[in-house]
């Protein structure tokens, strides 16, 4: 059982071999051609970029709605300028 | 942010050929102001409402990984009163959304059950920058009453984005003996969503005869909603045309008290201007100009609201509205929230929201 008291952005280092289709995560791919991404608050996606792979659960302030990407990734894994663009939880809208 | 009952592979390092577990979220909101109304038939009122910014619920949503990519989901959310512990609608345990079905990556989500409609959805997620609450939502003049909010017995199916586009389409019956159109409502809506853009176009059809002698001519909507962020600003746009009977239904029948009361039109147009302005790292700045013009008897009118919210953490926030209505011609439209449709043409917000 996971309790996730705080909306706080958790993210792990992931192996390169990770499976998205077995850990059911959407898994979302970087390369140097990628400008944005668009992600939903609230979701949990897999980034890989350069081989690497992180995990974010995506929380972010309410008058925020895009975040450079590489604020939540891990140190050492390079995501270059990329922008994260944060659509409102699906769970919190009216 | 909310509680995760049982297994769930949210955050944690995952070791190649995991997988994913079923889950059930338990989520809600809890808002509640003090709300100042002015200018109705009613007179002063103040009172103490629930869901003036975002409407207070209680519910549950789980998936289970059916494998393949393909996922079982269900949302299962009532309505709550806060000031009162009631739920909005007696008799109903899920009225704001109970849904069952089957989700693809790859091919869409296939949904049954009571669903929002295209429409409000539209508006609540791009064209408003109140996103329908507080004293400045666009259901004071836009028309989101009743069956156009949610609909019950309804199919929808959502595709999968590709490259920022995407499709939804909702049919709800109408389930009248012997006549398989009374009563029945469907929509449509091609989103885009890329970098800073969002944009919707929405098309919506209700049916409201009733079986088997009443008859009207069918109610239209087609509304197109936009939104774009400058940093500094997020400019929003919706702009709609409703036309036929329940095309745009009157919020409230008579608020003012008038002798010849306010009459629904069946041919009008909306349009919303607004903006979002952040400030500092916690607060947001909301407003909007919003204008109804009634094509058929003139009764039309103008909305300005101006609201702000300041975030104390990711979950809690609070704020204050204000929003003024200039009626028209007898037109006798009200400044309401997201939970109530309002008394008079004017009205003062000051309240907190607690998600979790």
């Amino acid at each position: 059982m996971l309790k996730l008291k705080y909306a706080v952005a958790v993210f792990a280092v992931l192996a390169a071999t990770a499976h998205a289709d077995d850990s059911g995560v959407r898994t979302i791919d970087i390369d140097a051609n990628t400008k944005w991404v668009n992600v939903t608050d609230g979701e949990t996606v897999q980034i890989k970029a350069n081989g690497q792979v992180f995990t974010w659960h995506v929380s972010v302030w309410p008058n925020r709605s895009s975040i450079e990407l590489s604020k939540v990734a891990p140190e050492g894994v390079n995501v270059g300028s990329v922008r994260a663009y944060v659509a409102p939880n699906p769970l919190y809208r009216n | 942010m909310y509680k995760r009952l049982l297994g769930a592979a949210a955050v944690s390092c995952v070791a190649a050929g995991a997988h994913a577990q079923s889950n059930v979220s338990i989520y809600g909101i809890v808002d509640a102001g003090v709300v100042a109304e002015r200018g109705g038939a009613a007179g002063s009122v103040n009172k103490v409402t629930s869901g003036v910014g975002s409407a207070s619920r209680l519910g549950f949503k789980g998936t289970e990984d059916l494998g393949g990519g393909l996922k079982a989901l269900f949302i299962l959310e009532s309505g709550i009163k806060v000031d009162t512990g009631e739920s909005d609608v007696a008799g109903s345990i899920a009225n704001r959304q109970a849904l069952v079905g089957l989700s693809s990556d790859q091919y869409g989500t296939l949904t049954l059950g009571r669903q929002k409609t295209t429409m409000y959805k539209a508006l609540g997620e791009v064209g408003d920058p109140f996103g329908l609450g507080y004293a400045g939502s666009s259901k004071n003049l836009f028309p989101l009453a009743g069956p156009n909010t949610r609909t019950s017995n309804t199919i929808a199916y959502a595709t999968p984005s590709y490259q920022g586009l995407s499709g939804e389409v909702t049919y709800a019956l109408g389930e009248q003996a012997d006549n398989q159109s009374a009563g029945r409502q469907y929509g449509a809506a091609i989103s885009y969503s890329n970098g800073d853009l969002n944009a919707r176009l929405v098309y919506n059809n209700r049916n409201s005869d009733s079986a088997p002698a009443v008859k009207h001519d069918l109610g239209h909507n087609v509304l197109l909603v936009a939104n774009y962020d400058f940093k500094v600003v997020k400019a929003f746009f919706a702009y709609g045309i409703d036309k036929g009977f329940n095309s745009a239904v009157l919020p409230v029948a008579n608020a003012f008290g008038y002798k010849d009361a306010p009459k629904p039109t069946t041919d009008s147009r909306d349009l919303l201007i607004g903006a979002t302005i952040p400030v500092g790292e916690r607060g947001t700045i909301m407003t909007s100009y919003i204008r109804k013009d009634d094509k058929q008897w003139d009764q039309d009118a103008n909305q300005l609201g101006v609201g702000y919210s300041y975030a104390w953490s990711r979950r809690t926030s609070t704020y204050v509205a204000y929003a003024k209505i200039h009626n028209k011609n007898g037109a006798g439209y009200t400044v309401g929230n997201d939970s109530e449709a309002g008394s008079g043409d004017s009205a003062f917000n000051l309240g907190i929201r607690h998600s979790f």
